[in-house]
């Protein structure tokens, strides 16, 4: 009985959703052209073990502008089969992560109809039940796989990694010859860059246009962003706070109050140490601090001073203790 | 606070002072430096942790004698956003 309407919203479902979702995928970017599909942009590993042995041998007959042109060579069509692949991951990603939303929302909404349809409370609980499952498998791959960053976010990480490694492949291709040479101009010795360096760059290159690097990317960014930022508030944040006259004088007599203070509680005599804790105590407690009824000497002197470092940025609190020194008839 | 920090450099001398002394003798430090910031028009001056109590800090001319401890001589410092060749003093307390 019941479930006949759910058997006719699957169906509905289907209809409408399967044709959207084909529609959608296809307008996520054109038809792929004929000289770009995989099979001719891929780059065999027949035909780059071919070109490696070919680079070794001119490498051992130190036949080094052919090994440079067969290094450029092996380079440059690794870096376009990874374009390739990669473009190709850039829709696959950002298709996939839509559909999920897709298909999530109408679960979602199905389940939400179906909640409204149905009469009988135990299946109203099952249905929302699997409403709750959805919504938290959906934000748990969310957070666990994406880390909450948006498609746009990752693949625009993804492109700035690649494109600065891709610079620095092509820079260095274009200057460095496969062993160590001098400049005719300047004498300056130039490094080489033979096929096993250029191959760490293309691996690197390869990892940038992933998703596991964009995330580790943006959180670096944003480590170091914090960072600067933070020294830089603290650089602002960090003068001298401005001082009257009159506030200079309250400071020096506060530490002079907290000298005696000190060195009166410290002493072996009780008759001038008791004296000078009750006033420690009193001064804490017309401060705002309540000292523990056990604290000994040591603790309250401590307290007291981290009491007075406080009035070293704070007007009000430098206020509140020269009155109390002055209420207390401490100074 | 200890370390190194800004005092504006458009402080006059006894502006700078007063904050020295604040700060030598609620933030329980000892003044050890006092130079022109080379990349701005303020002053920065370093601190250390003390816990000897100094009198108050006093600023005058290079040269004006002041009661007291001379702790930095002949320092330049931007008074009033002007360069100046200044002594430091402790007061007597």
């Amino acid at each position: 009985m019941m479930s006949s309407p759910l058997r006719c919203m699957r169906f509905l479902a289907f209809l409408v959703f399967v044709p959207t979702l084909t529609g959608c995928m296809n307008t996520m970017a054109p038809t792929t052209p004929k000289i770009l599909a995989p099979s001719i942009t891929s780059y065999p590993a027949s035909a780059y073990s071919g070109d490696v042995t070919a680079y070794r041998t001119a490498m051992n007959a130190k036949d080094y502008a052919r090994a440079r042109v067969l290094r450029d060579q092996i380079v440059y069509r690794t870096l376009a089969d990874i374009e390739s692949t990669y473009g190709r991951f850039e829709v696959r990603l950002t298709t996939s992560r839509a559909t999920e939303s897709v298909l999530a929302d109408t679960a979602e909404l199905g389940i939400t109809a179906a909640t409204a349809v149905v009469g009988a409370s135990d299946v109203k609980d099952i249905l929302a039940a699997s409403l709750s499952g959805f919504q938290g498998t959906q934000l748990s791959i969310d957070k666990n796989f994406f880390r909450e960053k948006t498609t746009e976010s990752l693949i625009s990480q993804m492109r700035a990694d690649r494109k600065n490694l891709e610079a620095q492949i092509v820079l260095r291709l274009g200057t460095e010859d496969v062993i160590p040479t001098t400049d005719p101009t300047t004498k300056a010795n130039i490094a080489a860059y033979p096929l096993d360096a250029a191959w760490i760059d293309v691996t690197q290159y390869y990892y940038a246009g992933t998703v596991p690097s964009a995330l580790v990317s943006i959180a670096t960014a944003t480590g170091n962003n914090a960072t600067a930022a933070a020294d830089k508030l603290s650089k602002a944040v960090q003068s001298l706070t401005p001082t009257t006259a009159a506030q200079a004088l309250q400071s020096v007599s506060l530490r002079t109050v907290y000298q005696k203070l000190s060195e009166a509680a410290n002493s072996t005599d009780t008759a001038v140490s008791g004296p000078a804790i009750t006033s420690l105590r009193a001064l804490l407690t017309a401060c705002g601090t309540r000292p523990d009824a056990s604290a000994t000497a040591a603790q309250l002197l401590d307290q007291l001073k981290q009491a007075i470092i406080a009035t070293t940025t704070d007007d009000a609190k430098l206020k509140a203790l020269s009155d109390a020194i002055t209420n207390l008839k401490l100074n | 606070m200890v370390g190194e920090i800004p005092v504006p450099g458009s402080n006059s001398m006894a502006d700078t002072a007063n904050a020295i002394t604040r700060n030598e003798q609620d933030g329980f430090t000892e003044l050890t430096t006092l130079v022109a910031d080379p990349k701005s028009t303020n002053n920065l001056a370093n601190f250390i942790a003390s816990t000897v109590q100094y009198g108050a800090v006093s600023i005058v001319h290079t040269g004006t004698s002041s009661p007291g401890t001379a702790i930095i001589t002949n320092t330049t410092i931007y008074v009033s956003g002007a360069k100046t060749a200044v002594d430091v003093y402790h007061l007597p307390l």
